[in-house]
């Protein structure tokens, strides 16, 4: 089947698979030398994917857009604790422009004169925490859902795919408002929501990669050994598929915070008293025309945290999957 | 070639049937109906229009005549605006939608390919890495900001583009580039990559030392070859696109298929949001189904319905 989601090219399943049959042949070699002491077989380096730097932080790529995203949950946490109180509202001086600097106000004020920065940090902790959450149910869903499909194989596995196909055929951002409508719009609520649509890529990526491990020999020695399906699962499937779980939750975070930013930007997100960056930059487009402050300093945020998150799942992709050119 | 054709129409048949089943179980699980007002109607007339509108009816009931008027292209009357019906504005909407949408899709496509195939044949590091970090940007980038900070530089600072409604050609110039991003940035990131595999391929080495031009190798070979896995994403993004965006529509105010579902989910306008639905999902499944033919045109390995494994 062709791949119908919206994805990044470099997060398709035949980027993977490429990989592995590249590294089969020496593979074959190291676990030929294993079977002997297969009772406590060490973990396979080359089974799946093998990286080339020995270290993730040798890429500047990826030191910068962590120290990005570093600033961007230090600000979340730190902000609020010891910031202005955003509740404040302050008659006098409403949507107050951050230039000319304001000691008191770094980022200006918001129509009411409460303080724009607590406001953007408020935000990020509720878009950063249903990004990430988003992507953490996901990652748990796909991967159950994936290996779970992969290994019983046969009419089982065809109708699991099948209506993972559905769902890919599904207007998805129209289900989730009105389901959101449904289910409310508070942070859990949106969470579940978005992870309606997310997790299925997770788990045609993870079923792929399943099916290819296998095949290979040393999960065929342990099980001509009589071992177990749980412990197969344990120690050799989720070990070897963790660099993929990551580098998909990587993916599904900025996607899922996109998502989010945009239902709030329109009104149908995150519900007040809470707001995200996408309500924030919303409520500074009804005010662009006298304060464009309120529309770019959310925006600025939204976007940055955006490219550093997109830059570190392509960083990660690079680390465990080098492109060959 | 038929069979592909085949069993593509009855799985989207399917598939919309599916959608249609659902938003119809989702809308009447909904608290609170269309005629639950601030103002209290008297209890006899809110008995009349409930059952002018079938909602008295048991659910199946209401299942069976709503799919019964589907199937001949009656989407009901809106709840909201009476005197139309939801066939006219759907219709209409997505005239409007449409125009907006193939306009955007041209445009994003178009200029995703070309800068791609610049980036990735280009010898130069800093071409690349520059084109790249658009690329990167673009998807990184809300359309919603993307068209909000148009809007602010071009329509409330320098004044030269109206920023709101449709009225004269000159209207679309920002609604249409803004729509063109999220295509953009799929077309470029995909065919970047593709480009740059296959241009190290056997056959491209062959063809270059059978001394074809590199201009010709690369718009016969490489690119050729490289529209493959774009013409796969393709469809969903088009669909997407052509049906109009949400938040694009709510931004310069048009009067599109997204604009219509937010408003109609916000007034509980049932039949609405269900028509509304159905047009995206048979965009979507028309869409999809679209480019696995195409690709079978254009890879004689699909043709026989079989799907590419290697």
């Amino acid at each position: 089947m062709t791949d119908h989601r919206l994805q990044p090219p470099s997060s398709s399943d035949e980027n993977t698979s490429t990989v592995i049959a590249d590294t089969a042949s020496d593979c074959a070699v190291i676990e030929a030398m294993n079977v002997v002491s297969i009772a406590h077989v060490p973990m396979p380096a080359a089974a799946t994917i093998k990286p080339t730097q020995k270290s993730f932080w040798e890429s500047p790529k990826a030191c910068a857009t962590s120290a990005v995203l570093l600033a961007v949950i230090l600000i979340a946490i730190f902000v609020p604790l010891f910031g202005p109180d955003s509740t404040a509202i302050n008659p006098d001086l409403p949507l107050l422009p951050p230039w000319p600097f304001n000691p008191e106000h770094w980022f200006g004020t918001d129509d009411l004169g409460r303080d724009l920065l607590t406001r953007i940090a408020f935000g990020a902790r509720i878009s950063l925490i249903i990004g990430f959450a988003t992507a953490a149910v996901s990652v748990v869903i796909g991967t159950i859902y994936g290996v779970i499909a992969a290994m019983s194989g046969g009419r089982l596995d065809n109708m699991m795919m099948r209506f993972i196909d559905i769902l890919y055929a599904l207007p998805a951002l129209m289900i989730v408002i009105l389901v959101s409508v449904f289910l409310g719009r508070g942070t859990l609520s949106l969470v579940l929501v978005l992870s309606l649509f997310s997790w299925p890529d997770t788990a045609r990526i993870i079923r792929s990669q399943v099916l290819s491990l296998q095949k290979e020999e040393f999960i065929e020695a342990f099980r001509s050994i009589g071992g177990d399906r749980i412990r197969l699962i344990w120690r050799h499937f989720i070990p070897n598929l963790m660099n993929l779980i990551v580098l998909t939750a990587t993916i599904t975070v900025p996607r899922a915070i996109l998502t989010e930013s945009t239902l709030s930007f329109i009104g149908l997100g995150i519900e007040p008293p809470l707001s995200s960056w996408g309500s924030l930059a919303g409520e500074g487009w009804q005010m662009v025309r006298i304060a464009p402050h309120t529309l770019i300093l959310p925006a600025l945020f939204i976007v940055l945290t955006m490219v550093a998150l997109n830059l570190l799942g392509d960083a990660l992709q690079d680390f465990y999957q080098p492109r060959k050119s | 070639m038929l069979t592909l054709l085949l069993r593509r129409l009855s799985t989207g048949l399917v598939t919309l049937a599916i959608i249609i089943t659902l938003t119809f179980l989702l809308l009447r699980l909904m608290p609170g109906g269309p005629f639950d007002q601030e103002r209290k109607l008297p209890p006899s007339i809110q008995k009349n229009i409930e059952a002018r509108y079938h909602l008295r009816d048991p659910l199946w009931k209401q299942y069976a005549i709503y799919m019964g008027n589907i199937l001949r292209g009656d989407l009901g009357p809106s709840y909201k605006y009476q005197s139309r019906t939801v066939t006219d504005i759907v219709l209409e909407a997505s005239a409007v939608s449409f125009k907006l949408g193939s306009l955007a899709l041209a445009l994003g496509v178009s200029l995703g390919v070309l800068l791609g195939s610049i980036a990735a044949l280009t010898k130069n590091k800093a071409v690349d890495a520059f084109l790249s970090f658009l690329g990167i940007a673009g998807i990184s980038t809300p359309m919603f900001i993307f068209g909000g900070l148009l809007v602010l530089l071009f329509a409330l600072q320098l004044n030269t583009l109206p920023a709101a409604t449709l009225e004269t050609p000159k209207h679309y110039i920002l609604p249409v580039v803004t729509l063109a991003l999220t295509p953009f940035a799929y077309a470029f990131l995909l065919t970047r990559s593709t480009v740059k595999e296959i241009k190290h391929k056997q056959f491209v080495w062959m063809k270059r030392s059978a001394g074809l031009s590199e201009n010709k190798i690369a718009v016969h070979h490489i690119l050729r070859n490289s529209l493959q896995p774009l013409l796969a994403v393709l469809g969903p993004i088009a669909a997407a696109i052509i049906t109009g965006s949400f938040a694009v529509e709510y931004l310069f105010a048009v009067p599109g298929l997204g604009r219509h579902f937010v408003t109609a989910v916000t007034n509980r306008d049932y039949p609405l949001v269900i028509g509304v639905t159905i047009v995206y999902g048979a965009a979507l499944v028309f869409f999809n189904m679209a480019t696995d033919l195409l690709q079978g045109v254009l890879d004689p390995r699909l043709k026989d319905g079989g799907a590419l494994d290697d």
